[in-house]
């Protein structure tokens, strides 16, 4: 009985015996358990009542999801009127041919998360739309013009010869520092890499992130991916200011 | 690759239910494509955030459709309807299954007594050795002054077990005779009076055959008028057990005596139930309960009653009047003619009147009696709030 009920899920699931079979048992119990919570969750027969047609189970699912929908949007944009306008529009294209993207979701991840994932490309889509591409660059801020200028402010910024000198080496060193940077991160593994890019590029917490790639200690594992950075970049920067510096003698000297 | 990762894998990523292969084969495209990476971390980011939808958006999504679907009752509203609902079943049912059960009891009763009269209620079970009532126990309950003993059972008790003398018919009518006689009348003399009187004398006792005598020769029956009902042995007054199989019903003496019982116990309940109900319905509707008690008439409003003119309502006597005045309905105007006593000399309705109504009304007025006053005549006019005269 329970075996049958496996294949079962294991068929609802999408998956076939062969595919399940490249799954380690604590992948496929997951699979499994993930399925059966999804099924008493009742998330499979509310999806199921919902592609059969029944107004209520849409609106069930509209009662139950759209905290999820309402946060892929606001990460995008502020605008009250906007945000109301991408959330239809995100209802509308799950509803639209007879919910052709919810028939797709197999239940491999939470609805929840499915649900985060297309709200998101679908937001930027409607955003990119109306906006273009890079949208975001885009965004007009609005400034008073009765506010008056800070004049001590415009002073202060402005170009001295020496200044501009000084900006000019800073601009140098960081594309040097990037440039080590760079082939520092290629030295990483895959793992390594992901870690750096999505704790100091793309702001997440270190424990996010250890959850996310499933590491045992995140910051230990930061920590030493750190080390090899470092010393990888301490190699490269040297060498290269040993080569900018030479370049540099060159040009003083011509 | 140059393809972008699929949703469902990215969501399985997220979610850390994908397999070992896939998972390291999607980490290397991370490492190589910022777009997925930059979609991953943005997608782990709005996971950790709790914001919730505003009520706004919701209502714009469910539309308005949903809305006139389902409107949301008040819950006093609620209240009220299944109070009323209650109080409609408890009524119902008292009113109609508790009359039919006391009539199929006491149908029940009276051919049982018609068909022939049986000592059964004295007879103890089969198994229990208890003496049979004689009539000096229902004069000794009497004299302790026993109150909760039915007269029923007085006259039960007073009966003793007849000869066969002149046929069923003749037997029954004159058990009949002997228990009215017993139940109207307390006195043992005169019970002894009533029963020797409606007996066969005993000249016709004399004539009857032996064999006509033999079933009763356990209990002889008294001939003497003016006699008290003679005081039986227990052994005398039980009848011989040939007798009792073909006499006794225990079954179905027992049923009627448990339908007694029953029905007393289920019309005080369901009297608990209505009081219940109406205290849940008039608390339900914010009507006040009366001091005195619920009534019937509490459950009807009594409409608001405006006294204007020469008198007010300070100066009507005995308020307690307009209690009953659920007749008095919107459209109705009375108006009256007091005089200096207080008396209402006359009444003249005004408005939609019917003619038994008028005559009604007439006659509740004139029950009312105002303040006294120094003139002699005084005249007010009594409606309904909201009624117009015509």
């Amino acid at each position: 009985m329970q075996t049958i009920f496996t294949i079962n899920l294991i068929i609802l699931c999408g998956r076939d015996k062969r595919n399940i079979r490249k799954l380690d048992n604590h992948r496929a119990f997951l699979v499994i358990i993930g399925v059966m919570k999804a099924f008493l969750d009742g998330d499979a027969r509310l999806l199921q009542a919902i592609l059969a047609g029944d107004i209520a189970a849409w609106q069930k699912f509209i009662l139950q999801y759209s905290n999820f929908i309402y946060r892929a949007i606001i990460k995008y944009t502020d605008d009250y009127d906007e945000k109301m306008a991408v959330y239809l529009h995100i209802l509308e294209k799950l509803h639209e041919n007879r919910f052709e993207r919810l028939r797709c979701f197999a239940f491999q991840a939470k609805l929840s998360t499915w649900l985060t994932v297309v709200s998101r490309r679908l937001a930027l889509d409607f955003l990119r739309s109306k906006y273009g591409r890079d949208f975001r660059l885009k965004k007009i801020r609005v400034i008073s013009i009765d506010a008056e200028p800070d004049y001590l402010k415009l002073l202060a910024d402005t170009e001295t010869p020496e200044k501009e000198m000084a900006a000019g080496e800073r601009h140098e060193q960081r594309v040097w520092l990037e440039n080590d940077l760079q082939r520092a991160m290629a030295t990483l593994s895959n793992q390594e890499r992901m870690a750096v890019q999505l704790v100091y590029f793309k702001g997440l917490r270190i424990k996010e992130v250890g959850k996310l790639l499933e590491l045992h200690s995140a910051y230990k594992f930061l920590g030493r991916t750190l080390q090899k950075v470092k010393a990888e970049m301490e190699k490269r920067t040297r060498s290269s200011r040993i080569e900018v510096r030479d370049a540099f003698e060159g040009e003083a000297h011509e | 690759m140059n393809d972008h990762i699929a949703g469902e894998d990215l969501a399985a990523y997220v979610d850390g239910v994908l397999a070992d292969g896939k998972k390291v084969e999607l980490e290397s495209h991370f490492s190589r494509c910022p777009e997925c990476l930059e979609a991953l971390a943005e997608i782990v980011d709005i996971q950790s955030s709790r914001v919730k939808v505003p009520g706004e958006f919701l209502r714009q999504a469910l539309g308005e459709k949903q809305a006139a679907r389902k409107p949301v009752l008040p819950l006093r509203l609620v209240f009220e309807i299944a109070a009323a609902f209650l109080v409609v079943v408890v009524i119902g049912y008292f009113f109609l299954g508790g009359n039919r059960l006391r009539q199929a009891v006491g149908t029940q009763k009276e051919k049982a007594d018609e068909s022939a009269y049986r000592p059964v209620r004295q007879m103890p079970p089969a198994g229990e050795k208890k003496r049979p009532a004689l009539v000096g126990d229902v004069a000794r309950a009497e004299a302790a002054g026993s109150k909760k003993m039915p007269v029923e059972k007085k006259a039960e008790a007073a009966v003793v077990p007849l000869p066969d003398l002149g046929g069923k018919k003749d037997q029954a009518a004159a058990v009949r005779e002997r228990k009215s006689a017993l139940t109207n009348e307390n006195e043992p003399r005169e019970q002894g009076q009533n029963l020797a009187a409606s007996l066969p004398a005993r000249a016709e006792i004399d004539k009857m055959s032996d064999a006509q005598i033999e079933p009763s020769r356990s209990a002889p029956a008294p001939a003497t008028a003016g006699a008290a009902q003679p005081a039986l042995t227990a052994q005398a007054a039980m009848p011989e057990k040939k007798e009792m199989a073909d006499m006794v019903t225990p079954a179905r003496a027992g049923e009627y005596e448990a339908h007694d019982e029953e029905s007393f116990r289920s019309r005080s309940r369901e009297e608990a139930a209505i009081s219940g109900a109406m205290q849940l319905f008039l608390a339900a509707t914010g009507r006040a309960v009366a001091p005195g008690g619920i009534k019937m008439a509490a459950l009807t409003l009594r409409p608001t009653i405006r006294i204007e003119g020469d008198v007010t309502w300070s100066d009507l006597r005995g308020l307690e009047l307009l209690d009953d005045w659920f007749w008095f309905k919107k459209g109705m105007i009375m108006e009256l003619e007091i005089d200096g006593a207080g008396v209402v000399i006359a009444v003249t309705p005004v408005g939609q009147w019917t003619r038994s109504m008028a005559v009604k009304a007439e006659k509740a007025v004139r029950q009312l009696t105002f303040s006294i006053s120094d003139k002699k005549s005084r005249r007010a006019r009594i409606s309904v709030s909201g009624s117009s005269p015509n």
